[in-house]
């Protein structure tokens, strides 16, 4: 018994002085025993990867046309993004609306001396990519090509952009295209909804126009309208340019001679007036007989040119930004997991500034989830954010930023941009100072100010006619 | 050795020293470790980014029967918690380096990606290597999860009415299989899901040897070399998994006593029409699969493909209308063809209009032609290597469905070798098999609802 005793004694002694060693271990031992996530990106091989961008501007040689470039050459690929101020969507005669979009297809339907199908042919056996477009604001072209082909490649799009040929059987052919496009978006619920809002909050401001057009007034487009409107809004004066890619500065020059060549000096467009947007009117509900709602909210925003932007950019960050962890997701998943996603950010137009936000929910928890998000966004303005929710979101749009070098295009299309919004061509260098300088109050004044009952109104689309089925 | 040295400097002086020639993901290389993870690594030293990958070859195919969406639900609760880290966790700690992070399921496979920073890419394979074996799930957040997987789905199928539809499609097209079933599973079958059944799959199918770790970006092999054993090296090999022979024989002969699937829907604005033919997998050294690729782009690859001149503009019969070839699928794959059109009454037009295009391949498609479709296929491949996360993908789905790093890289040169012969051949088979054909119309006054 006593033996046994003592025994055990000795066993207890041994485990406590291992304990003993073990506890002084772990507050001594390195952090990289412990899980620390600071500690790992801190001390990671990879830690020195730097980064330094610094597009320059060029000025083409004969022509003056000034524009960005990022010189990048580890792949022979260059991406060429030009737009043409005051030419969007919004620009179209109402009569003619969907022009834009019809251009966009009857520009690569044969050009100078090629047809249609050699004009095609030509970029296909190459695989030069020139695409055209609007939004609201312009009528923008993407052109790419491999180094080698530069020359085929700017030919192609001079004819393009000065001789298209615009023959009347594809004319036909392109309107059909379109209208089916209408049609599509008229199907689609999201689409649909984003029309009917546009209507409803820019209301008499040509921001309401649909990019689509109608059916009636895609039938009344003819060729001369297409070149009217080529004549009016393709010039030099309101033309912007981002290059990227495998090209020296000096060919860059050259290469925008060539692909601008004979384009008129002085384009004829207009700056549209300043919109408001309706927030005080009713919220909108649209009957369409869905298994789920959609819903968008939208509030007055800032410009990117305002002191105020990053707050106002950084505040939507925490309470809609694209993950999973902004405030809105949180609180919609922890009542039951109520949504799949809620997304929100500012839009800038060249005369409106919006934060637009989108959300689906079964069609009973439609309500619960939207009384969510205007108790929420009130919370929000009233209460502001934390040291750490601000920490998180500065964090996160800082270091996603080398993401968006992922591609040549995109980089050429955010050179233009900087131009057009005169954000300067240190831009990108200091992009990411302009988010570490966002203070705490900044954000919660900044929310104080647009977080309000006042700037938040609702569009959604869905099953509004029936009465809602009670839960059992 | 002098002469190697020679041999190097000539061919520095033919391709230029700054532009080798290229093909596609041509700086790809493999490796295995010993515990069976493959790893791919993709070097693009652009921009100090990268994109991580596991890929997981198990998806929809590999469920138990009645137990239809496992490998989805899974794919959902592996962002909710391991025994490490808390739910939330994973996200947060992605989110606040800047990651952007996902995953997705398909019929064949599951993978999970992080795209960021390089220097955030050791945490980011921390995270990865802990959940492919740490895996933990609560009453709650199982419940919870549930709920967010039935309304994505239902979400899916409200973003576009027409899905059901076309789910309808591919459940008659793929007759008995597992293909023809949506990847989310329907809602009586994720209803039907219980924990044990995910633990189970999971345990079964989540280790390095039925896994590919895909590295592509900022960074060099030998550093992937160190980096992949350092977080991964250390998870222990399962024993042997096996993986049902999913391949599915041909099936087409049924299609010949098979209506067509017809629908007029109220909500429909504008006609459609999918014809289908349902081919056998491909081995991607299987010079069939090149001469198909050659084909199908042939008929509607370009604006001068007969598809495209004949029936739209030649006879007006749609406003668009294209053929596609889907080789990437484990078990089967399809050659597919699809329309647009105004008058509902040209259907059956359109369907004779592709079987006749397809016939006169065998007359129209010279040897001319056949360099030019070559050509045309093989132009923009160097695109490929441009964006990161792109060429990552790439490897997704390829590596995904049965292929090899070896199949991708050879691609041009299994291009280049496909014979007009071949190309014939295969129509001719073609011919002999019957495609299943859906429609979908716009409710007109004197139809009801189908």
């Amino acid at each position: 018994m006593n033996y046994n005793f003592a025994r055990l004694k000795r066993v207890v002694n041994v485990l406590l002085v291992i304990i003993f060693i073990y506890g002084a271990f772990r507050i001594l031992l390195p952090d990289v025993y412990r899980f620390n996530p600071q500690y790992l990106v801190e001390t990671s091989i990879l830690k020195n990867k730097s980064f330094s961008v610094s597009p320059q501007q060029i000025e083409s040689p004969k022509l003056k046309i000034k524009a960005y470039l990022l010189e990048e050459h580890s792949n022979p690929i260059v991406n060429v993004f030009f737009l043409f101020k005051n030419s969007g969507s919004a620009h179209e005669t109402p009569q003619k609306a969907g022009l834009g979009r019809l251009l966009s297809d009857m520009l690569l339907k044969g050009a100078g001396p090629y047809s249609m199908t050699a004009f095609g042919e030509i970029l296909e056996q190459n695989a030069i990519e020139i695409s055209f477009d609007n939004n609201k604001d312009e009528f923008f072209g993407i052109l790419k090509f491999i180094t080698k082909d530069e020359k085929v490649a700017a030919q192609m799009l001079n004819l393009a952009l000065t001789k298209p040929a615009f023959p009347l059987n594809y004319m036909l052919q392109s309107k059909k295209e379109l209208e089916t496009q209408y049609q599509h978006q008229q199907e689609r619920a999201s689409s649909y909804m984003g029309v009917e809002a546009a209507k409803h909050l820019f209301g008499r401001h040509p921001y309401s126009h649909n990019r689509y057009g109608r059916p009636e007034t895609i039938k009344s487009i003819t060729v001369s309208d297409l070149r009217a409107f080529m004549r009016k809004n393709f010039a030099r004066d309101n033309l912007i340019v981002g290059i990227s890619g495998d090209i020296t500065a000096e060919n860059a020059g050259k290469l925008l001679d060539k692909i601008f060549n004979n384009l008129s000096l002085k384009n004829h467009g207009k700056e549209l007036a300043e919109s408001k947007i309706d927030l005080s009117s009713p919220d909108v509900f649209l009957n369409r007989s869905l298994p789920q709602k959609l819903g968008i909210f939208a509030g007055k925003g800032l410009p990117m040119s305002d002191k105020d932007f990053y707050p106002l950019k950084v505040a939507l960050e925490i309470f809609s930004g694209d993950g999973l962890t902004s405030r809105i997701q949180k609180a919609a998943r922890e009542k039951k997991g109520l949504t799949y996603g809620v997304y929100g950010d500012i839009t800038n137009y060249d005369k409106a500034d919006v934060i637009f936000g989108q959300f689906s929910t079964t069609s009973e928890n439609f309500e619960i989830l939207k009384n969510l998000i205007i108790a929420e966004w009130i919370k929000f303005g009233q209460h502001g954010v934390t040291e750490d929710e601000l920490e998180q979101a500065k964090n996160y749009l800082i270091a996603s930023e080398p993401l968006r070098y992922a591609d040549t295009e995109n980089l050429s299309a955010m050179l233009s941009y900087i131009q057009k919004k005169n954000l300067g061509l240190d831009f990108l260098q200091k992009r990411n100072s302009y988010i570490k300088n966002v203070e705490i109050d900044d954000v919660n004044r900044v929310a104080k100010q647009y977080f309000t009952k006042e700037n938040l109104r609702f569009i959604a689309v869905g099953d509004f006619a029936k009465e809602e089925p009670k839960r059992k | 050795m002098h002469k190697l040295i020679g041999k190097i400097i000539i061919c520095i002086v033919l391709f230029g020293i700054s532009h080798p020639a290229k093909a596609a993901l041509d700086n790809a290389q493999e490796f295995f470790l010993d515990n069976g993870l493959q790893v791919i690594v993709i070097p693009n030293h652009k921009a100090p980014i990268v994109k991580q990958v596991v890929l997981y070859k198990v998806g929809r195919v590999d469920e138990p029967v009645g137990k239809g969406g496992i490998a989805h639900f899974l794919e959902h609760l592996m962002f909710r918690g391991t025994h490490k880290f808390t739910d939330g966790k994973f996200n947060e700690l992605i989110e606040k380096n800047g990651g952007i992070s996902n995953a997705a399921t398909s019929h064949d496979f599951t993978y999970y990606y992080q795209f960021l920073s390089v220097d955030r890419l050791e945490l980011a394979m921390y995270l990865e290597a802990d959940r492919m074996t740490g895996l933990n799930i609560t009453d709650d957040v199982f419940t919870k999860e549930k709920n967010v997987v039935l309304q994505e789905r239902n979400q899916r199928l409200s973003a576009d009415t027409t899905k059901l539809f076309w789910e309808k499609y591919e459940k008659l097209l793929w007759d008995e299989s597992l293909y023809g079933e949506p990847v989310s599973g329907t809602d009586e079958e994720i209803k039907n899901i219980s924990k044990q059944d995910i633990l189970d799959f999971y345990n079964k199918y989540y280790a390095p040897n039925n896994a590919v770790l895909i590295l592509s970006g900022d960074i060099d092999i030998e550093t992937a070399k160190d980096l992949a054993q350092k977080y991964y090296g250390k998870i222990k090999t399962h024993s042997k998994i096996e993986r049902e022979d999913k391949s599915i024989t041909n099936t087409s002969e049924y299609y010949h006593n098979v209506y067509d699937l017809t629908s007029r829907r109220k909500d429909v604005k504008i006609s459609r029409l999918v014809g289908c033919y349902h081919l056998s997998h491909f081995d991607g050294k299987n010079p069939l699969l090149y001469a198909m690729i050659v084909l199908e782009n042939y008929l509607s690859g370009s604006i001068s493909s007969p598809v495209y001149q004949q029936m739209i503009l030649q006879k007006h019969l749609a406003v668009s209308a294209a053929t596609s070839f889907n080789y990437l699928r484990r078990g089967s794959s399809t050659f597919s063809m699809y329309a647009y059109f105004q008058r509902p009454e040209n259907a059956s037009k359109i369907k004779e209009a592709f079987v006749q295009n397809l016939k006169a391949t065998l007359k129209k498609l010279t040897p001319q032609e056949l360099e030019k479709v070559k050509k045309r296929i093989l132009a923009g491949i160097i695109y490929q290597n441009d964006n990161p996360s792109d060429a990552a993908e790439i490897v997704v789905r390829w590596l995904g469905t049965g292929y090899s790093l070896q199949d991708i890289q050879n691609f041009e040169k299994n291009i280049n070798a496909v014979t007009l012969e071949q190309v014939r051949d295969y129509v001719k088979t073609l011919q002999d098999m019957y495609p299943f054909w859906g429609v979908l119309m716009p409710l007109t006054e004197d139809h009801h609802e189908l």
